[in-house]
């Protein structure tokens, strides 16, 4: 009698422990490295894309390793001393509210349109000058990386004989999996629905 | 004899497949300019004397499955990707050489990249084709003009000055830098405006030069690079120059 109950409470146990792990390695499937990247990506996902980027560091790395968290992104260019520098200010304001009710920070990154100019340095100069939070991450790549980024969201651009771009100003709120899940198209255009709709997916 | 006639056939149809046209240095002359916009040197290059056909991206399909109208992830195709195939693998036997359509900009830019090629710029395109051509501007704003034109095999019309054949009546054509066209106004706190201020010149312009112009203008930018047509295909240019493929 006293055996089978001591052996219900293993049993008990043991059925405790394996909720336990098996949470655990339900948490280890949405944020592990090596489980994340076999996990089939969504057929809209940008992060399917295989080209090769530069942070502002200098470290390289694939779209892919952006997976598994959303994130807000943009495409410009830092020498731009127009728009760039209102998209800046809005991305900013958009993030303020967003982060206002939680406690993590929303992830962002800034993909260069500039393949001929742009470097790693630049950008650093740019996060420096425009005193972007240091988590936020930029990005530079060749001139068809770029091509493939921007088809893919929908950004139109043009260089210019000065070097300079014309392009969309688009800012972009990707899910965990790289797809686009809302998008704010002007620099003036107001913020609240975008604001909505990145809480909502959060 | 019968198997010298079928070689002579074989021969004969593998020399129309896929034969490329020289272009050795031309100017391509904008008509919409963007500040500081300058004319632009074209070539020297290969370009495909006709579009790519159903047959040709067949062969590419079944190298690259993953481009099949079943599998190609959403972010490279529309639904409508291919919609005129029976299958992942197969088509109308009668439209072999009809010019692929259906195709996405990923897609076509995928195609030529496995020949070692890739998409002409706008300003290929727009030489190539002879399009500011004022002797033939009539018969494109003809052909533009008539909604939903037929498809019908690619080269059986004589080629244009270059030897180019095809590039009008027939198709529109994907351009590799398609997303230059620009005529929201979403664009930097600059001139943007230009662009579409110069398009609704050339409208009022009544210059029929300009007009084909804007509308091929106009079209490119309603294009998205998943978007496919069925009248909207491609060809491929070739910058390397070590004589014919």
């Amino acid at each position: 009698m006293r055996e089978r109950q001591y052996g219900r409470t293993q049993m008990k146990l043991i059925f405790l422990l394996i909720l336990i792990f098996s949470n655990a390695s339900f948490a280890h499937d949405e944020h592990g490295p090596e489980l994340r990247a076999k996990a089939p990506l969504p057929g809209a996902s940008i992060f399917q894309l295989e080209s090769e980027w530069k942070n502002q560091k200098g470290e390289s790395t694939k779209l892919a390793s952006l997976r598994g968290s959303p994130r807000i992104v943009v495409m410009l260019f830092t020498r731009c001393d127009t728009a760039c520098p209102l998209i800046v200010e809005d991305l900013k304001e958009i993030v303020k509210d967003v982060d206002a009710k939680r406690t993590a920070k929303i992830d962002v990154s800034i993909f260069s349109l500039d393949s001929f100019r742009e470097t790693p340095e630049s950008l650093s100069a740019f996060s420096v000058k425009r005193k972007l939070p240091s988590h936020w991450g930029l990005y530079v790549s060749n001139a068809d990386a770029v091509a493939e980024l921007a088809a893919s969201l929908g950004v139109r651009y043009k260089r210019l004989p000065s070097g300079d771009f014309i392009h969309s100003n688009i800012i972009y709120f990707l899910n965990s999996n790289g797809e686009v899940v809302a998008q704010k198209e002007g620099i003036k255009s107001p913020r609240g629905e975008f604001i909505k709709k990145i809480r909502k997916n959060l | 004899m019968k198997s010298v006639t079928f070689l002579l056939f074989l021969a004969f149809s593998l020399s129309a497949l896929g034969k490329e046209v020289k272009l050795t240095r031309e100017v391509y002359v904008p008509v919409f300019r963007d500040p500081g916009e300058t004319d632009v040197a074209v070539g020297p290059l290969f370009i495909d004397e006709t579009p790519v056909t159903n047959q040709e991206f067949l062969s590419f399909i079944k190298k690259h499955p993953q481009f099949a109208k079943s599998k190609i992830p959403a972010l490279y195709a529309d639904g409508g990707y291919l919609s005129h195939w029976t299958s992942d693998t197969a088509f109308k036997k009668s439209e072999a050489n009809f010019p692929v359509t259906h195709v996405s900009w990923f897609a076509a830019r995928k195609y030529c990249a496995a020949q070692g090629k890739r998409l002409p710029t706008i300003a290929e395109w727009e030489v190539a084709s002879d399009s500011q051509n004022p002797k033939i501007e009539a018969r494109i704003l003809e052909w533009y003009a008539e909604p939903g034109s037929k498809l019908r095999s690619v080269g059986k019309e004589p080629g244009n000055k270059f030897g180019v054949k095809d590039a009008h009546g027939l198709i529109w054509e994907w351009v590799d830098n398609f997303a230059e066209a620009i005529m929201s106004g979403d664009s930097r706190g600059g001139s943007s405006t230009d662009s579409l201020f110069c398009g609704g010149a050339a409208l009022k312009a009544k210059d029929p030069k300009l007009y084909a112009t804007f509308m091929r203008f106009a079209f490119r930018s309603s294009l998205a690079a998943k978007y496919d047509s069925a009248n909207l295909g491609f060809r491929c240019v070739r910058d390397n120059m070590e004589g014919p493929k």
